[in-house]
């Protein structure tokens, strides 16, 4: 094997450069190519990028610790009484108070909603993108298509269906095309799910080259993609019920494992809650305003007897 | 002694299925099974190099060959095949330079042991995983932490980050570049439990 011509250092640096202008707001497709071109050109490329990146992505869930910032671009926030000050505040600083905008075509804006968040996007179409928690996306409208970046999060997307402009949703290198629909699409870093309400959704893979055709997704069916597998199946109503519950600003737990819906909690909340192996597989039912982890604790030790401690950021939950 | 060390001979890095991988398989592989062997990794350059400053090449040279195999195929046994490319790597450095350093080889056969022993890095990498992002945070030079938190945490724009800190687009970019690096060293290359560390 040859000399490296360049240092791991040099190559090093040179990835993290690309990795953070590639998360820039001002990341075009010139950069995108010639971005390409460097990726191809060396296998040390692929691997000093592939690891900064992979750090970068964990480092999204030292966002759950930061509790959601006030009066930022969080446009509606839960209607619970230790909130509604912060809200109230929020609309007299001027920021915008009921979450409808309009789209002129350009080509692409971005919207973001903070750790806790919600936020409704009315496009001129006549389409309606709900927002949930730590979500981001970016719109572009033109004549000919409508196009929607997932980049991170949770949006319930109510699509008004033109046959001349198909709208199609762009996320974690898959393409969800809409056929006049209602559907849900989750994008945790590991883990992708696309939920159909009504009507149905074509889904595109990009990633999996094993998979060419594009699949056809009907109301009820869930698709979940993680970066081994696509898997499709039809979930009950209520099951998809309480995936939506978000909507609402509820969390609904069906048969839910103590440790997934602390999971669920942990989306919307700066305090974390952690559960030990012991009591993770215990199971419950219940429907709680998502940022009311307090109630949730008290579930956990008055009724399911669990031991219960505040530490500084979080809150441990053990059998 | 060192001879025989020396001699010590390369071995094959293992089965590999044959079918050519696509990029995005071949990196949630490396990402998944390769880089939570990195301290074990770096743990036994250490040991067996004395000039540390190779150290950080090796690493990249390892991970480039490692990248090239599997891009031709997923190897099955990920640990047994990442170590075995770090020992033949050192093996061939030493053939090279000629002049063996004393102590460069000396674990290599001891290696033969480690090599099989499935390791518990993967889970207590995920477990603790929480823990170690918000000390690796803590311990960024504090220009770094501070872009870093601003632009990745609070979701500022990068000119809105400039703003706040008083320097350039290009500057933030920088911090930025430099805090991604420490914190993949921290995360990946250091000992799971920064307690344990000599």
């Amino acid at each position: 094997m040859s000399e490296p011509a360049m240092s791991a250092k040099d190559i090093n640096s040179q990835a993290a450069t690309w990795l953070v202008r590639a998360n820039s707001e001002d990341w075009s497709e010139g950069d995108r190519t010639a971005f390409d071109s460097w990726l191809a050109q060396s296998p040390a490329h692929r691997a000093a990028y592939w690891r900064l990146k992979a750090a970068y992505v964990e480092t999204s869930r030292l966002q759950a610790l930061r509790r959601p910032e006030q009066g930022r671009v969080v446009t509606r926030k839960s209607a619970l009484p230790f909130l509604a000050g912060a809200a109230a505040a929020a609309v007299i600083a001027g920021v915008i108070g009921v979450a409808t905008i309009n789209f002129a075509p350009q080509p692409s804006q971005t919207y973001s909603t903070q750790i806790g968040g919600n936020k409704t996007l009315a496009l001129r179409d006549g389409t309606r993108i709900e927002l949930n928690t730590a979500t981001s996306v970016r719109v572009s409208l033109t004549k000919t298509r409508r196009t929607v970046w997932l980049d991170k999060g949770e949006a319930f997307f109510a699509v008004a269906h033109d046959a001349s402009r198909p709208f199609i949703v762009m996320v974690a290198g898959h393409r969800v095309t809409d056929i006049g629909t209602k559907f849900l699409i989750r994008h945790d870093p590991a883990r992708l799910e696309v939920a159909v309400v009504e009507g149905k959704v074509g889904f595109d893979s990009s990633d999996l080259a094993s998979r060419a055709q594009p699949l056809q997704l009907a109301a009820g069916d869930v698709l979940v993609a993680t970066p081994h597998a696509i898997t499709v199946k039809a979930k009950p109503r209520e099951d998809l019920a309480s995936e939506l519950g978000w909507r609402r600003g509820m969390l609904i737990f069906h048969h839910t494992t103590l440790a997934d819906a602390a999971a669920e909690f942990n989306r919307y909340n700066g305090r974390q809650l952690v559960v030990d192996d012991k009591a993770a597989s215990l199971t419950i039912n219940g429907v709680f305003p998502k940022n009311d982890v307090p109630a949730f604790v008290r579930l956990a030790q008055a009724i399911l007897k669990l031991h219960v401690e505040d530490q500084k950021h979080r809150t441990v939950i053990s059998r | 002694m060192t001879d025989t060390k020396s001699e010590a001979s390369r071995e094959d890095t293992g089965n590999r299925l044959d079918a050519p991988m696509n990029a995005s398989d071949v990196e949630a592989w490396f990402v998944r099974e390769v880089l939570p062997l990195e301290s074990m990794l770096m743990r036994f350059l250490h040991q067996n190099w004395r000039n540390k400053a190779d150290i950080e090449d090796f690493r990249q040279e390892i991970y480039a060959q490692v990248l090239t195999a599997a891009e031709t195929g997923i190897p099955e046994r990920t640990k047994p095949f990442v170590l075995t490319t770090a020992r033949n790597l050192l093996i061939d450095r030493v053939r090279r330079e000629h002049v063996v350093p004393i102590d460069a080889v000396s674990d290599l056969d001891a290696l033969g042991v480690a090599i099989d022993e499935p390791g518990p890095e993967r889970n207590a990498i995920a477990r603790d995983v929480l823990r170690r992002l918000q000390d690796a945070l803590d311990r960024l030079p504090p220009r770094c932490r501070e872009a870093f938190t601003l632009k990745r945490l609070e979701g500022l724009s990068r000119a809105e980050v400039a703003q706040r800190m008083g320097i350039s687009e290009r500057m933030v970019t920088e911090h930025m570049a430099q805090a991604v690096c420490a914190l993949a060293d921290m995360l990946y290359g250091e000992p799971l439990d920064p307690r344990a560390k000599p």
